[in-house]
């Protein structure tokens, strides 16, 4: 590779890591619990676990399970109702003040079976919410989410230029040789280089899907007025409903519709994902990949009959398949060990960065081709 | 040392990343199944492989 080139992806590099590296940290160490977000609830006690009891009869009704939700909060409007993967047996709706509301939720967790209320777990508080957040949106909201995405991008930046830049330093050396005795700076390279490469793929994947996930409420809002709006056409100018028909009726349509599908969650009249007029039943498929890939059927919500039903655009599958493959929680325990090792790999592959660039910043820097020799530049 | 070709300096790591994006889809299209576990193997490996790098390797 010519000089000048090396020396532009040295700047690239530079550039790119430095730039990211704080919020990447940031998004590492915030990443950590996040892993083991399921089991920090178990052992605070804020997982509500299902009643073991003896039941013969069907299940309770959407419109009871709903009732019941909307009775602990009469001043409540109901968003969403959804179930945990782990309590099949579980039926929760959100609420809060307004179906466009951003904050205020409450969380009411039901009996699938009896729509007896089990409890209310805290929202929007807490260490793990905060951990949420930083992660999230930097609590920005859209725009945080929207600036960590670049940032995202920038590390998927540092991440090539840093293959790049590894031939050189290599030429001489053996695959994974950590000078340990040949002082600070040349270990801290060789971790660098080291750690970097060994887990490229890793980084790339969760960077990648970092990037579109930060991304993705662009992508919902691009879905809402690319095919949701297609969909509620005929709605256009007509004023939103004052009574709601029943919602059990609205998910027998929806199963009548998709009968292979499972019912997956269900977004309320006003919410980003439905329309003032519709309730937006989403499907799921039953398999590894499919279950996490919706459908939305939307039933006119005072009717309960069927207005459209269209199959995710391929920019929501994306966001739907990219979501677990940067969360790590889709094989158990193991998984999740593996994301944890794989992430302090990371912290210290940023940190490694940081520290050669902090030792070097001061110092008389030869030409490049000197320091390729030294084994010094990065 | 001769210096390395490109081939040279990237067969290990090539082999790291595949075991690793093997591991990362095998484990995501099946649940509780031969697959899964294998995925699970092969995203073990390369942590392996790192680890004795590191602390056992002599050159």
């Amino acid at each position: 590779m010519k000089i000048h080139s090396l020396k532009t992806w040295a700047w690239v590099h530079k550039w790119s890591s430095l730039v990211c590296t704080v919020f990447m940290l940031l998004l590492c160490l915030t990443g950590l619990p996040l892993i083991f977000s399921h089991e920090i609830h178990d052992f605070t006690g804020q997982h509500i676990k299902t009643p073991n009891i003896v039941h013969d009869g069907p299940m309770a009704s959407m419109d009871m399970l709903l009732s019941k939700a909307q009775s602990q909060h009469p001043v409540l409007v109901p968003l969403y109702m959804y179930q945990d993967e782990d309590e099949p047996l579980q039926w929760i709706v959100r609420l809060a003040r307004s179906a466009d509301a951003g904050g205020g939720f409450k969380h009411v967790v039901m009996d699938a079976r009896t729509a007896k209320v089990l409890g209310e777990p805290p929202s929007e508080q807490g260490f793990m919410y905060v951990m949420f957040k930083l992660h999230v949106d930097l609590f920005a909201g859209l725009v945080g989410m929207v600036f960590l995405g670049f940032m995202g991008l920038l590390l998927v930046i540092a991440i090539i230029s840093g293959v790049v830049l590894y031939t050189p330093f290599m030429r001489r050396l053996a695959f994974g040789e950590i000078r340990h005795h040949k002082g600070e700076k040349l270990k801290n390279l060789d971790v660098h280089n080291f750690l970097g490469i060994a887990t490229l793929a890793w980084a790339l994947v969760v960077g990648g899907t970092g990037i579109i996930n930060a991304w993705g409420e662009l992508l919902v809002k691009y879905w809402q007025f690319d095919q949701m709006g297609a969909m509620i056409a005929p709605y256009k100018n007509l004023p939103p409903p004052k009574t709601l028909g029943s919602l059990q009726q609205a998910v027998s349509v929806a199963n009548a519709l998709e009968p292979e599908m499972k019912l997956g969650f269900i977004a309320f009249p006003g919410t980003p994902y439905s329309s003032q007029h519709h309730f937006a039943i989403f499907m799921r498929g039953d398999t590894p990949v499919t279950k996490r890939l919706f459908k939305p059927v939307l039933v006119d919500a005072q009717t309960a009959q069927l207005t459209d039903s269209r199959t995710l655009p391929w920019y929501l599958t994306m966001l739907l398949i990219s979501q677990p493959l940067h969360f790590g929680d889709y094989a158990g325990l193991p998984l999740k060990i593996i994301w944890l090792i794989l992430d302090i790999f990371t912290i210290v592959v940023l940190w490694t960065g940081l520290v050669l660039w902090w030792k070097k910043r001061n110092h008389y820097v030869p030409d490049l081709q000197t320091r390729i020799k030294l084994s010094e530049a990065y | 040392m001769k210096p390395k070709s490109l081939h040279q300096i990237f067969l290990w790591p090539f082999v790291l990343a595949m075991l690793m994006l093997f591991g990362l889809i095998a484990a995501l299209i099946e649940d509780s199944g031969l697959l899964e576990q294998l995925g699970v193997i092969a995203m073990v490996i390369p942590l392996t492989v790192i680890f004795y790098f590191y602390k056992f390797k002599k050159f």
